[in-house]
């Protein structure tokens, strides 16, 4: 007998409403994730890159001599050591990184150490050596380590990771003008002058291919930000 | 129902306007807020298609 209330509503009034409660939710929601109201979230990306709308919050590696040049947004680290930049909406005091990686190292550079950048200016990382790592069915190795994001770097809204394999280096081959020894240098010298000629003389059977990197990180939640002005 | 669609594709333009200035807005207040999840430029080319699709339905 009465009609809803709605009914009587005209056509472009509930268009605007219905775009409208759109607009207003993804703002409330885009919000949320630079609140981080609990303190909690993790981030993570996997390689191959599947196709993603945005940046990512975890960037590409660095530098670009020291990951396969053959591959686009590799993740082949046949140099140490590369970076990797982690963006965030807000600050955080603890991150627990996680990867997934396939290890082609060479028996004697046995050593993967994760770092945060500390210190711009100096430079300075705060490292953790991968020791206990857990090997899976599929050939892939897992390993994690947890650092303190209190005094860490956060130029541009960015943390700054670092993946290191001390002495891994890519070998060439040249035949008998060079031997198959750790030339680090010279491959870098022959990337940085772009003699495609030489550069595809580089063998490269030693690398660190990282799978997938999750990120979770620990804050202060919003009550205790309130609580502590 | 021609005239009810011509209403869509007009308040269409005014939403994906609306939602291009505010991102724009946003991205200003706070960095990468949006970039890290969606890239503007599908919002301005949506801008565009729907703007040209109601001057021709004009």
């Amino acid at each position: 007998m009465l009609k809803p209330f709605s009914t009587k509503w005209p056509f472009l009034f509930k268009l605007r409403m219905f775009f409208g409660l759109i607009i207003i939710t993804l703002v409330l929601i885009l919000l949320y994730f630079k609140i981080v109201p609990f303190g909690l979230i993790t981030y993570s990306r996997s390689w191959p890159l599947s196709y993603q709308l945005g940046q990512g919050f975890i960037g590409d590696f660095r530098s670009s001599t020291r990951i396969d040049l053959n591959v686009p947004q590799s993740n082949k680290m046949v140099l140490d050591q590369v970076y990797f930049l982690l963006f965030t909406p807000r600050r955080f005091d603890q991150t627990t990184i996680t990867i997934q990686y396939l290890d082609k190292l060479r028996s004697d550079t046995p050593l993967i150490e994760l770092g945060i950048l500390k210190n711009k200016l100096t430079d300075s990382y705060d490292f953790q050596a991968i020791l206990n790592n857990t090997n899976e069915s599929n050939g892939y190795k897992t390993a994690r380590a947890t650092f303190d994001l209190s005094n860490a770097d956060r130029s541009s809204g960015s943390y700054t990771f670092t993946i290191f394999v001390p002495g891994l280096s890519k070998q060439v081959n040249l035949g008998d003008q060079a031997s198959l020894a750790d030339q680090t240098d010279l491959v870098d010298k022959i990337v940085l002058v772009g003699q495609d000629d030489l550069a595809n003389h580089i063998d490269i059977k030693n690398y660190l291919e990282i799978k997938k990197i999750t990120i979770n990180l620990k804050g202060k939640t919003l009550w205790q930000k309130i609580w502590e002005l | 129902m021609a005239k009810n669609l011509g209403i869509i594709i007009q308040e269409f333009f005014y939403f994906c306007f609306s939602a291009l200035l505010l991102a724009i807005i946003l991205e200003i207040f706070f960095s990468k807020i949006i970039l890290v999840y969606f890239n503007i430029n599908y919002l301005v080319a949506l801008v565009f298609i729907s703007g040209f699709v109601l001057l021709i339905k004009k």
